[in-house]
């Protein structure tokens, strides 16, 4: 099912982790340009600097994946899975930190893991829950803590690196490659993909493509390309959405209780809502809404489009802000210059 | 939709068995006068796909008994589409149920041509129970009208309605708790209202769940998304009072049935009652 196309030959040298120093390991993940491959992207570098800087105590291969029709970490753990759990080894290696975890989401993969005898290395298996991937919902679930919004996992002692990004590191610390190609999901079928394939590749028709999942995808405008955080291509299912029949569904389903009918009405209208702008910030696009829909409506783009619109109406408060109190400075400079130039004028005339 | 569709299945059946292939035809043409009235609204047939108005016809055709004359089917059927529905704005943003709304038009319009006689036993439990004057439950309760625990004939259908519903509970297109609050309503106010069989009392809670039209309205009518409230606490409001004005009407009103009068004036609180449940979760 996964045939890897041919690679360009190591670009650095393969490393022997087990003895090598924590920093020439982060060097080596940072010059091979590794980041989150789970979809948010952040320097994995960054993150195992911060882990190191804070110390760790839990290193977390986050193989939950749980966006609606994509199994790509699901492919890669079953035929993958010894390179993945090296990552983890050289991760925790790098950190100096023993408590390895696994965490998956669905049977089969955990009972790969337990026929693959690996010792050191927990596996624990969550529920598949859309909003269970994202980490911070994971780290709950695993260690019932809860990481304020303000700070990141690492710097709480917990480091959560998604299956592929483990696999990378894998890859480019042990071998040497820096990495080229992912397994993406592409139109339900798994396979490796190049990065920078542009999304037109996969398509047949003129149908719309989706870069990510049916439901957590954004829509491609004719330029999208694959990079090392897409884990899905998909259809744009758009032509088939109905009008909101107010089920509320939506509002049942989200993981963060968020109000999610009112704020499409909001966005639906003329004239949104201003007091919904919090709800858009909070929500995290895990795509719940979306699958559960029963009108198939697009909920995670209208949503996105009010989190622009959102961040665009600050800035411009913040610019007409700006702007009244240069006004209030120019005014108030200009008559204390008045005030000025007449006691002089007065005091000429007295004089 | 479709599982809608399929969910009725069992109660269209009984119907025909027991009043006969005209009850098809009572179907068939408040369905197709709904469909004509929904493409005839909106100009294009995409928005028979949603399936909204084949289940408006078919829900009114439910109600309306089998020797109605066609041409108040006609009338239900387009009031329910053209004025419940596409005067408000369409799909999703009617404020009052489409198939009650056509239903009682011509319940209050025709009343002589609509109300129930059946045509086994002449007039139904329900009806008997309206205008009986002073006689006990117990000496209405030996007529023909009566079956083994409820209304005779709509026993049965009643049955058939609670398998349908209880299929939609189990394929997930309705929650399980409007039902069950709708027809809790029913049953705590039959058990106030019931005296032990005097010439005032309205029969028992079961009798009650088993008569009229209550599992048709408890799975059917008051689950439609649209005109019910999508919060937890205005969702329990909302059936529980569906259920006890139902109840209510059966008792103190000349009409033998008020699922359709129910409904529609609860859909009248949706607003209120979707207000309440949003400043409950956004305090919280």
């Amino acid at each position: 099912m996964l045939e890897r196309t041919t690679r360009p030959p190591p670009e650095y040298e393969p490393l022997d982790w087990s003895s090598a120093a924590p920093t020439s390991i982060l060097a080596r993940i940072d010059e091979a340009g590794i980041v989150g491959m789970g979809g948010a992207g952040y320097p994995t570098v960054s993150k195992l600097a911060s882990g190191l800087h804070y110390g760790t105590e839990h290193v977390v291969a986050n193989g939950v994946e749980c966006e609606p029709g994509v199994h790509a970490d699901r492919s890669l753990m079953r035929q993958h899975l010894s390179q993945v759990i090296e990552g983890l080894h050289i991760v925790g290696h790098c950190l100096g930190c023993d408590q390895l975890t696994l965490a998956v989401a669905d049977r089969e993969t955990y009972r790969i893991f337990q026929s693959s005898d690996i010792a050191d290395v927990k596996c624990e298996i969550v529920s598949d829950h859309p909003a269970n991937g994202e980490e911070r919902t994971l780290i709950k679930s695993l260690f019932d803590q809860t990481i304020p919004p303000s700070a990141y996992p690492s710097q709480h002692g917990i480091v959560v690196l998604n299956v592929a990004t483990l696999f990378a590191i894998c890859e480019a610390v042990r071998d040497g490659y820096r990495p080229t190609d992912r397994v993406v999901t592409v139109l339900d079928e798994d396979r490796w993909v190049d990065v920078n394939t542009s999304l037109s590749a996969f398509c047949s028709d003129e149908s719309q493509m989706r870069l990510g999942s049916v439901a957590t995808g954004t829509i491609d405008r004719g330029d999208a390309t694959i990079d090392l955080t897409t884990n899905a291509v998909a259809h744009d299912r758009g032509k088939l959405t109905r009008a909101c029949i107010h089920c509320g569904w939506c509002d049942d389903v989200c993981p963060r209780s968020l109000p999610v009918e009112a704020m499409l009405r909001s966005q639906q209208s003329t004239s949104p809502q201003d007091d919904l702008e919090p709800h858009f910030d909070a929500c995290f696009e895990c795509g719940a809404c979306v699958v559960v829909c029963p009108s198939e409506i697009p909920l995670l783009d209208w949503i996105r489009q009010g989190k622009l619109e959102a961040s665009a109406r600050r800035l411009k408060q913040r610019a007409l802000k700006r702007f009244e109190r240069r006004n209030q400075r120019l005014t108030q400079h200009l008559s204390e210059e008045t005030d000025a130039r007449e006691a002089r004028i007065r005091t000429r005339h007295e004089w | 939709m479709v599982h809608v569709m399929v969910a009725l299945l069992p109660g269209i059946a009984v119907h025909v068995a027991l009043a006969g292939w005209q009850t098809l035809v009572v179907i068939g043409a408040t369905t197709i006068a709904a469909l004509v009235t929904e493409i005839a609204c909106t100009r294009s047939a995409r928005d028979l796909a949603d399936g909204s108005a084949t289940v408006t016809g078919l829900l009114i055709g439910l109600c309306l008994p089998a020797s109605t004359l066609w041409f108040v089917c006609l009338v239900a059927a387009i009031i329910a589409v053209a004025i419940a529905k596409h005067a408000f704005g369409g799909l999703g943003n009617n404020v009052f149920n489409p198939a009650m709304a056509g239903y009682a038009a011509v319940l209050l319009a025709y009343p002589a041509l609509v109300v129930e006689f059946d045509t086994v036993s002449g007039a139904t439990a329900l009806e008997q129970l309206a205008h009986r004057g002073s006689t006990t439950i117990e000496e209405v309760s030996t007529t023909q009208a009566f079956g083994a625990f409820g209304a005779a004939n709509h026993e049965w259908v009643n049955l058939a309605f609670l398998i349908g519903g209880l299929y939609l509970i189990a394929v997930r297109v309705i929650s399980p708790l409007l039902p069950l609050c709708v027809i809790a309503g029913i049953g705590i106010t039959a058990f106030l209202l019931d005296d032990g069989g005097s010439s005032t009392s309205h029969g028992s809670p079961l009798f009650n769940w088993f008569a009229g039209g209550t599992m048709l309205s408890a799975f059917f009518i008051a689950t439609d998304p649209v005109t019910s409230p999508s919060n937890r606490v205005g969702i329990v409001v909302y059936a529980l009072g569906i259920g006890a004005l139902a109840m209510l009407i059966r008792k103190y009103s000349s009409w033998p049935d008020g699922f359709a009068f129910a409904v529609l004036l609860a859909n009248c609180f949706v607003p209120l009652l979707e207000r309440i449940g949003r400043t409950r979760t956004s305090t919280s």
